[in-house]
């Protein structure tokens, strides 16, 4: 942001973007005025000896089940990135098959068999393969645990945060106290559609709350 | 300083695309519509034809070129972004940073609309003005080198850097 000219400004992003927004919270605070991002910035371990409320064991069972039916392609791309990236690298047939069925499962009801849909998700497709990326688009998987890890410390985060949610999303909206034993929240949102990607999925919902977020700040 | 970026998808690359999509093998094994062993044999199959033979690549490079991409060098890695510049005078800069897998298509629509609420038939409180950007992951010009810059590492973790450029990185 220094390289662009800008002193203090606003961060947000969901998935990997919501824990690199986490991390600018965490380092920046002088130049991050206030960060808003998905679940994703959260931990999913309960810090020190707390005690969890009911709501928020079903929420962490919640994601171990989704992890073990759902997250093959975590363990794959954080532990054998390469063995995977050589037939998603040679195969444009294997590479949209392989972010077809992510786009699926972790968005709001997003169905193929309506073109508008196959657009987004091959335009997506488009850019791995002219630029052949696949490959080192596994590698935050590949170095998820290594430090400092994914996710900033919610207590390091000095600046106000605001969180959007959705049930679709993965692991569903996490139990509002949750959050609280990480993060200082300013804003908790959640919104009555989208799923994973909720900047292509609900633009407009995304953008009148990430506009309020920033409006409160006046 | 950053500078103008191009991100390119040439005719080759189209053509090459496409011969791939129409030579492609498909398992012995047929899911039609069930999603259970994963990505279902119809729907695998019908972006790959539709990829193949319908979907707009002149659609997508015009809007790849609509948009003002540049480049910033950080700790010698190079940062693709989209920079989109408010009209406003007083507005306030956003990052946003994508995930995976996307790219920084993804968070386009949501760029429109609070940079151009009027086209949307939105309405900004006079005062309020934003600026969306984008940092981008991935898909980049230098993808080997991204990683490190977009997750800074604290001195003293240089150690996990090297390694980083040691499996990933080749030089240009």
């Amino acid at each position: 942001m220094s390289s662009l000219g800008y002193e203090r400004f606003f961060a947000s992003g969901g998935d990997i973007g919501a824990r690199v927004t986490s991390w600018l919270g965490a380092r920046h605070p002088q130049r991050v005025r206030g960060i808003h991002v998905s679940s994703n910035a959260l931990r999913l371990v309960l810090p020190g000896e707390a005690i969890p409320t009911e709501d928020e064991q079903a929420y962490l069972a919640q994601r171990n089940r989704w992890a073990t039916e759902e997250g093959g392609y975590m363990h794959l791309q954080q532990t054998k990135p390469l063995s995977l990236a050589y037939g998603l690298s040679d195969s444009p047939a294997g590479l949209a098959a392989w972010l077809a069925e992510k786009w699926s499962s972790w968005s709001d009801g997003l169905n193929y068999a309506r073109s508008e849909v196959m657009d987004i998700i091959l335009s997506h497709a488009t850019l791995y393969w002219v630029s052949n990326t696949i490959a080192t688009s596994f590698l935050p998987y590949f170095v998820y645990d290594w430090p400092p890890g994914g996710r900033a410390d919610g207590a390091q985060v000095k600046v106000p945060v605001g969180f959007y949610l959705s049930a679709a999303e993965i692991g569903g909206v996490p139990p509002e106290s949750f959050a609280r034993r990480q993060f200082e929240i300013a804003r908790w949102s959640v919104l009555p559609r989208g799923g994973h990607f909720m900047a292509t999925e609900e633009p407009e919902l995304l953008a009148d709350d990430l506009l309020a977020f920033i409006r409160s700040f006046r | 300083m950053s500078t103008t970026f191009r991100l390119p998808v040439t005719n080759e690359q189209i053509d090459g695309l496409r011969t791939r999509l129409l030579a492609t093998r498909w398992p012995s094994y047929d899911s039609r519509d069930d999603w259970s062993l994963g990505t279902s044999s119809d729907d695998a199959k019908r972006l790959a034809q539709y990829w193949a033979t319908q979907f707009d690549f002149d659609s997508l490079q015009q809007r790849l070129t609509a948009l003002p991409h540049e480049r910033v060098v950080i700790d010698d890695a190079a940062i693709h972004l989209v920079h989109v510049r408010s009209p406003r005078p007083q507005a306030v800069p956003v990052i946003i940073t994508h995930g995976w897998p996307s790219s920084f298509l993804e968070i386009v629509p949501l760029i429109e609309r609070m940079t151009q609420p009027e086209r949307f038939g939105r309405c900004l409180p006079s005062g309020y003005p934003v600026v969306a950007r984008i940092r981008v992951l991935f898909p980049s010009t230098k993808p080997r080198r991204i990683y490190w810059c977009c997750y800074r590492r604290p001195v003293g973790a240089r150690d996990v850097v090297a390694r980083i450029r040691a499996i990933f990185c080749q030089r240009r």
